[in-house]
């Protein structure tokens, strides 16, 4: 008897997640041999909204979702550990912490009744600001929308004033000048037309966030066996091609914004050195508040030897 | 169809007849449906559908632009609109009948109601009318007509619930409504030239004296209208001026009705109560229907029931003319016995993804439905600003409806001149966005 | 004020205390509601003024703490606490075509059906956010945008639906002893739309 999953993620359908989970859909059917079928609901059609996803494949209300990790942590805070702001640079350093991390993320997620299947990133995040500076005092008191408290925290701390509104108020306070920059990828930035009301980019790699494809336990261990080994294969197989369109994502939408007549500034050694500092106890203080973390992290500095 | 259609039809019917509130048939309706055909702990769904539903930031705009609307009832506003535009509106033939449909207008860029623009134009402007001898019929029907203009001119409620539950701009949406908003206005101020060009006895022969004033007194009545524009200026100045976004200007706009309201001292103990009274009960009528609403939308969503009706629309072949001639009959039909909400909310899970597949722009689409809303306001038995009127004049539905007739049918005409036409709609918004 | 006439007159006295008792709680929840309403629209105005002076005189933080979150709480509850009296004086929306034309007996019996169904879809409705906040409680849960526990207007929310399930069941007593239903001083004055 064929399992016919909906899948729950809140990006609409042109959205590179979607379209990773569209094709994870297509080679899951086609490997199973059409037992298992998973119906991509995207732009949150099922009514969920990002938050709640970890919590909604937990309860079982859907089987499997597109669950964006830093969006947990009201109910898991370990999910957030990729956005303490610089620890890591970029996605080469990505898929070091990633050797740590994730086998904490995966146990995590197991005891929320669910297994993870992929985790793809998201682009690097960017400060898109309205004016150029060569150092923090130039952007001190700058209003940088932030999607979170952890943004805010870190933009607060650059000396700038993170401003968290949602995101439809954002464009319109953008072009009335009521903000002046937001903190979010390139992809983002090329949805919100960045262009019109922006004018520089800065490269800060400051945080990041990953996308994970998680089942309910009861839904997945109702399949056979050999069902289960083929998904886990599909999953294993597409992961690392599901990486390249993030980073293709980010080079797209970056050269787009570029088009577009925004520049891409380049840091000053000093300027990103006191980011850096003024944000440096933000790690101490997130092991503290999550001391789940701390092996990982300190495993991860290690290998990237800026312990 | 599908046997899901097929269910959620009847159960939705049934328990509308039978008479439960439209809020709750709609959620009850949802909730059965996928106790029928999904195993789901539908307790878990329910509740984390109601917390999203009324914890959504984006419609922050509502409660407080039914606050402000609620402020200004209890204004002089009505009396200053009228003796601000009637000097201007006595160089027009059809005279002061200009009054109801430029008032409106006016008014609209103020209130996202349709039926608080009916209520504070028409409260003074009416009864100055029937005074004067101008024909009831002209009088009134141009007032239900122009009222409906509440929702299309920006700030509109109907548009910031579309754009929640169609996932668009809520700003853009606004812009959107903006040129079709003053174009209708300027259909119904064409008409009402027409009417009465061709009629000469609508308007007593009296009036033509208001020819005759000076140029003076024209510019002096101007000052007037210093509580609308201060209100407009509230509204828009902060949201284009840097200090607040959209929905923070609607806050910016409660702040100004109530110095308005200071200013002209109405603001007593008594009304104060009114106002908060009305307001609560305004919201929450409105967050029973969107919880609902929501509950049936994704239940919809879960079975996908919106799929499966576009797929039966687009197996009829219609052209995109043929189904936008449908979905206005449809909406006309639907209109007659529920209000705009309701029908936004019940309709747009379904209409929206057939819509979009037909190559329609969603924010297109949202002045679409504005516009089949309005003209739900002015039909029978169940019409808003028909109601706000018979509140005023104490007229039958029945003669209400027919006068507003000519006004209903230029709103049938237009729809179908912006389906031929989008970028009369789209053209706003695209030329801002660059 | 106008003194109105009581309307549960014609209910057993017993009954009719619970009535009174349903209708009193009802009117203070609306109140709740409107000072909610005063309080989001104060939070959203400091947030507009601290960011202007910010903006343009270059003073203050230039924002208000949580105030969006805060404020869609605040929105949650207004939506929520005037529930109840916004059924009692018939703000609710609902298609009468039957309801209205149908003779005395079979427009009873439809009222006592509907209302009763009413109940019942509300008292779901109230156990499941029982739950829902309970759980949310046990959790520990946060909010993502500022860290706050969320249990707290998960239970101003529960609070509002309870009430509104209880106004359903007067209103079920109600129509099953034929008294009024609707109360006209819990109206507003002016239409809804
Ligand atoms: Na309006
Ligand atoms: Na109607």
């Amino acid at each position: 008897q064929a399992a016919n999953w909906d899948l729950s993620t809140v990006w609409p359908d042109g959205n590179f997640h979607t379209i990773n989970a569209k094709k994870f859909a297509d080679e899951v059917k086609a490997a199973t041999g059409g037992a298992v079928n998973i119906t991509v609901k995207a732009g949150g059609q099922l009514g969920f909204k990002g938050p709640e996803h970890l919590r909604a494949v937990r309860d079982g209300l859907v089987p499997i979702a597109d669950v964006l990790n830093i969006q947990q942590i009201g109910d898991e805070p370990i999910l957030g550990a990729e956005g303490i702001p610089f620890l890591v640079g970029s996605v080469d350093e990505l898929r070091i912490y990633h050797k740590h991390i994730r086998p904490v993320f995966e146990r995590v997620v197991q005891n929320n009744n669910q297994k993870n299947l992929y985790i793809v990133p998201w682009p690097t995040q960017y400060l898109h600001l309205k004016v150029k500076a060569d150092s923090l005092a130039g952007l001190a008191g700058q209003k940088v929308r932030c999607p979170d408290r952890g943004a805010q925290d870190m933009v607060n701390a650059l000396g700038m004033t993170g401003v968290v509104i949602p995101w439809g108020e954002t464009i319109p306070a953008l072009a009335s000048g009521a903000v002046q920059g937001v903190s979010t990828s390139a992809v983002s930035g090329v949805d919100g037309k960045f262009w019109e009301f922006l004018k520089y980019v800065y490269p800060t790699n400051h945080v990041w966030s990953c996308q994970m494809v998680n089942v309910n336990m009861d839904a997945w261990n109702k399949l056979p066996a050999n069902h289960r080994a083929s998904i886990e294969a599909v999953a294993k197989k597409l992961e690392p091609e599901f990486w390249a369109t993030s980073v293709k994502a980010d080079t797209d939408s970056l050269a787009r914004l570029k088009q577009g007549g925004m520049e891409v500034v380049d840091i000053p050694a000093p300027m990103m050195a006191d980011m850096r500092r003024r944000t440096a106890s933000m790690v101490q203080d997130y092991i503290k508040r999550v001391p789940a973390a701390k092996g990982p992290i300190e495993a991860y500095l290690a290998e990237v030897k800026r312990s | 169809m599908a046997v899901e259609v097929i269910v959620m039809f009847v159960i939705l019917f049934g328990l509308l007849a039978g008479g439960l509130w439209i809020g709750l048939t709609l959620g009850v309706t949802g909730t059965i449906l996928l106790a029928i055909f999904r195993d789901i702990p539908l307790y878990r769904l329910v509740s984390q559908y109601s917390w999203n539903i009324l914890t959504t930031q984006e419609l922050l705009a509502l409660p407080l632009f039914i606050l402000m609307g609620e402020l200004l009832f209890r204004t002089n506003l009505s009396r200053s609109l009228f003796t601000g535009l009637a000097p201007w509106a006595g160089l027009l033939p059809g005279r002061l009948i200009h009054v109801n449909v430029i008032g409106c207008t006016i008014f609209a860029a103020i209130s996202g109601s349709s039926a608080a623009t009916t209520q504070v134009v028409g409260r003074i402007a009416l009864t100055e009318l029937l005074k004067r001898g101008y024909s009831r019929d002209i009088a009134v029907g141009s007032l239900a007509g122009a009222g409906t203009l509440g929702f299309l001119i920006p700030p509109s409620n109907i548009l910031i619930i579309y754009g929640v539950l169609a996932d668009v701009s809520i700003i853009k949406l606004f812009t959107a409504g903006l040129i079709p908003g003053l174009l209708l206005a300027g259909c119904f101020m064409g008409w009402v030239m027409i009417h009465t060009t061709l009629r000469r006895d609508l308007v007593p022969e009296s009036e033509r004296a208001l020819r005759n004033l000076s140029w003076g007194e024209r510019f002096a009545s101007l000052k007037d209208l210093w509580p609308a524009l201060f209100l407009i200026a509230c509204v828009l100045g902060s949201m284009y001026g840097g200090i607040a976004t959209p929905s923070e200007a609607a806050a910016v706009g409660v702040l100004g009705a109530a110095i308005v309201a200071l200013a002209q001292r109405s603001l007593t103990w008594e009304a104060a109560r009114q106002i908060a009274i009305g307001s609560v009960v305004t919201c929450s009528m409105i967050a029973l229907i969107l919880l609902g609403a929501s509950i049936l939308g994704s239940a919809a969503a879960f079975l996908g029931i919106p799929a499966k009706v576009a797929a039966f629309v687009q197996g009829l072949g219609l052209t995109s003319f043929q189904l936008m001639l449908a979905l206005v009959v449809f909406y006309l039909v639907l209109g007659c016995f529920l209000d705009g909400f309701s029908m936004i909310v019940m309709t747009l899970p379904i209409v929206l993804p057939i819509v979009k597949m037909a190559g329609f722009d969603p924010i297109w689409f949202g002045v679409f439905i504005v516009l089949v809303v309005e003209m739900a306001q002015i039909t029978p038995p169940v019409g808003f600003n028909l109601f706000v009127i018979q509140g005023i004049t104490g007229d039958s539905l029945s003669y209400l409806a027919k006068v507003t007739l000519p006004y209903l049918l230029i709103m049938i005409i237009f729809t179908m001149t912006l389906v031929v036409f989008p970028q009369i709609v789209m053209f706003l918004p695209n030329f801002l966005a660059g | 004020m106008v003194p109105h006439t009581d309307l549960n007159a014609g209910a057993p006295s017993g009954i009719r205390w619970f009535l009174a008792g349903i209708d009193r709680l009802g009117r203070l929840d609306g109140w709740v509601g409107a000072l909610c309403l005063l309080a989001l629209t104060c939070l959203m105005l400091a947030e507009v003024i601290a960011r202007a002076a910010s903006n343009f005189f270059g003073i203050g933080p230039g924002v208000v703490p949580n105030a969006w979150e805060y404020s869609s709480y605040l929105m949650a509850a207004a939506f929520t606490f005037g529930a109840a009296m916004t059924l009692r004086g018939g703000g609710h929306i609902r298609v009468t075509l039957l309801v209205g034309n149908a003779g005395p007996v079979f427009k009873r019996i439809l009222e006592v059906t509907s209302s009763a169904l009413g109940c019942a879809a509300m008292s779901y409705l109230t156990v499941a956010m029982v739950m829902f906040t309970w759980s949310s409680y046990a959790r520990g849960q946060v909010s993502i945008s500022s860290g706050t526990i969320v249990w707290p207007p998960m239970a101003l929310v529960t609070f509002g639906m309870a009430l509104l399930a209880l106004q359903f069941l007067a209103r079920t007593i109600r129509a099953a002893l034929d008294l009024p239903l609707e109360d006209p001083s819990m109206r507003a004055s002016n239409p809804v739309e």
